[in-house]
């Protein structure tokens, strides 16, 4: 298999077509030791990585998810890294160092859960515990406990993996997503047998990895279910407001302490309300056709209200609330004139709220 | 009594459980006890759709069928009358595996083709189900157009997949029933989104795809950390398997006209109320809260691929 991969055909400046396959399963054998550039297959991959970038049609699935995201309320804000990235370092790698990328797009990702746990540990260490317990309690959810009699909740608010933002052209290939990154071992001989203390006469052990490359966007997006009532959305709020702190401040992912994963805000917070899907309902089109053929013929007004009374109130009054208020919109539309607001309004009353 | 297929598009990892094992993974996927196709029971997908209709009780209760009047087993008392709707087990359809040319191939087999086709109503003889699939030689592919797939690679030997680990040889003619799947299931997308599926979509043999469901899926390592330590909270570092996103699932809905004395309905209306609008945004299965299970619901337009029974 490896050397029916080595025959493909490798652009170096296009990078792999899917950066996760490649990060996990097409590394040649490492040497970091290796003098030469151009003959270590190692750093030629490593290059070649380096140039990994948004693959074909991802745009068209990033569209779809922020679509995805508007029937929700959701609280969401593009974030760009202001310098590298690194998350999950710990999974397993040949570059002994992981790196978190979509599965199935291979573009680099920050898990929701680990925007759930900076917000959290931020939360602990920047408030007094007693002022935010409810705060935290309805954002993370608690586990049950039976001898204390509490009963377990589930967290209100959804963190969604923040997805790599789609910045593809049409014909060019968008920017490049990692970078060739090295974190350089100085004391070997301690970190492994420890048979001395630690001292400066050993080499330096310069070992490569990939990180995201600085200037990488992230749509960071947080949710809670439609329905919900206004003190839900201030939290949600809050909460999107306070993660966006702890981005910053603190960074997310891994080498924080090295300056890692700081990620800044482009624009504030945008809270959405829930974009309804419309439902499939025939006596709504009917009376949706029915206004525009009014409007074609412009018939008038205070008779499409009468008709409107007389004929489609009782066909519409059985429909679900969404489809009564759209056809209460549509006959907003329709009936625009002021001496007959009061009168239509007083109808649409009785149509949305029930008689 | 009326059916309907239904269509599932995972937009983030899908996290169906068992909530327990002994193996490797420590939460892996619910699958079918005899072939371990990857499934969501049609009871969860049910609880779920009447969570996202719960504005409009009585409709609700007519197609869910009632609430219980009490909690516990003193509310265990005959209900007035039967739920109308019946939703079937959603299984795996079609699988984005990690390729290394076109960055990923919806993957499918004549056994998952063959199940969804049953689903859709094809014993019926009807016209509107695609064709059945003729089953393929081991370690083998087909494409629906060699010219169009994204994820071919062509040299001198014919054409060839690379599907994670694996390298198959693709036959050299178009696949015209495959095609007839491709087009079919494309009709339930928005326009933008149908060419993503045309050009990804890759038929291998049984085997093959059974080894794929095992171990092509999307497995995360997840940690708690333990404020007072800093390191991973006692017994809290555990890996969980998903289906990725980009899965497409298929089932089936069944509905008889309403029971409910107050709410009359017909079994189309039943369907429609259930299926809701083109796309609805579901949750479904666990992690929630960390992002998991978004999920969108499709189907075919009336009189497309339905099937009356």
């Amino acid at each position: 298999m490896r050397k029916v991969l080595a025959a493909l055909p490798r652009f170096e400046e296009m990078g792999p077509s899917h950066a996760g396959l490649a990060h996990e399963r097409y590394a040649p054998q490492k040497d970091d030791e290796s003098k030469d550039e151009n003959s270590s297959p190692w750093r030629g991959w490593l290059s070649w990585m380096d140039g990994a970038r948004e693959p074909e049609h991802y745009g068209v699935a990033y569209r779809r998810w922020r679509g995805a995201l508007t029937q929700w309320h959701t609280a969401s804000v593009e974030m760009r890294a202001t310098g590298r990235l690194l998350a999950g370092h710990g999974n397993a790698s040949p570059t002994g160092v992981g790196l978190t990328l979509h599965h199935t797009w291979g573009v680099p990702v920050i898990p929701g859960s680990s925007l759930k746990g900076v917000l959290a540990a931020y939360l602990r260490a920047s408030f007094e515990p007693a002022e935010v317990a409810e705060a935290c309690r309805r954002l993370f959810g608690v586990p049950g406990d039976e001898r204390l009699g509490q009963k377990a909740s589930v967290g209100q608010v959804l963190f969604h993996d923040a997805p790599w933002v789609s910045s593809r052209g049409k014909e060019g290939a968008g920017p490049r997503m990692l970078a060739r990154d090295v974190l350089t071992v100085h004391q070997r001989g301690w970190y492994g047998k420890a048979e001395s203390w630690p001292n400066d006469y050993e080499s330096p052990n310069p070992v490569a990895f990939l990180s995201v490359r600085p200037g990488g966007r992230f749509l960071v997006a947080l949710s809670v279910a439609p329905g919900a009532d206004d003190e839900t959305l201030r939290l949600l709020r809050w909460a999107a407001d306070r993660l966006c702190e702890a981005l910053r401040d603190w960074g997310v992912g891994g080498k924080t302490a090295a300056g890692y994963g700081r990620l800044e805000p482009e624009g504030s917070v945008v809270i959405n309300p829930p974009r309804a899907v419309s439902r499939p309902s025939p006596e709504r089109d009917a009376f949706k056709a029915w206004g525009e053929e009014q409007r074609a013929a412009k018939t008038e007004q205070r008779k499409v209200l009468e008709d409107f009374d007389a004929q489609w109130r009782p066909k519409l009054m059985p429909l679900s609330r969404e489809a009564r208020m759209e056809c209460a919109q549509a006959l907003r539309v329709l009936v625009r004139s002021p001496k007959l607001q009061e009168r239509r309004e007083e109808l649409l009353r009785l149509l949305v709220d029930g008689a | 009594m009326e059916s309907r297929a239904y269509l599932l598009q995972a937009l983030s990892p899908l996290h169906v459980g068992t909530g327990q094992s002994v193996g490797v993974i420590d939460l892996p996927l619910m699958r079918m006890r005899s072939t371990g196709i990857p499934i969501i029971p049609g009871s969860s997908l049910k609880g779920v759709l009447r969570d996202a209709s719960a504005s409009d009780t009585v409709r609700t209760d007519a197609v869910f069928g009632p609430r219980r009047a009490k909690n516990g087993p003193e509310g265990d008392e005959p209900s007035e009358y039967a739920g109308a709707l019946v939703v079937g087990d959603a299984r795996l359809l079609a699988l984005p595996v990690r390729s290394f040319v076109g960055t990923f191939a919806l993957v499918t087999s004549p056994l998952l083709l063959t199940l969804a086709r049953r689903d859709w109503g094809g014993r019926q003889g009807g016209g509107e189900a695609p064709p059945p699939v003729p089953s393929l030689k081991k370690h083998r592919a087909r494409v629906a157009s060699l010219k169009s797939c994204v994820c071919l690679h062509e040299q001198a030997g014919g054409a060839r997949v690379y599907l994670e680990d694996l390298d198959l040889e693709v036959d050299a003619e178009d696949d015209a029933v495959l095609g007839a799947w491709a087009e079919a299931l494309q009709r339930a997308l928005p326009g933008d989104e149908r060419e993503l599926l045309a050009r990804r979509l890759v038929l291998v043999d049984d085997e093959t795809m059974s080894f794929l469901w095992e171990t092509a899926m999307q497995v995360d390592t997840r940690v708690s950390i333990d404020p007072d330590t800093g390191t991973a909270a006692k017994g809290q570092l555990w890996t969980e398997e998903s289906l990725p996103a980009e899965t497409l699932l298929m089932g089936v809905m069944a509905a008889s006209a309403s029971w409910s004395p107050k709410q009359a309905m017909a079994a189309s209306a039943v369907l429609d109320a259930a299926l809701g609008g083109q796309g609805t945004m579901l949750q479904l299965g666990g992690k929630a809260t960390v992002g998991r299970g978004w999920c969108r619901l499709l189907s075919w337009t009336t009189g497309d691929a339905e099937a009356r029974r």
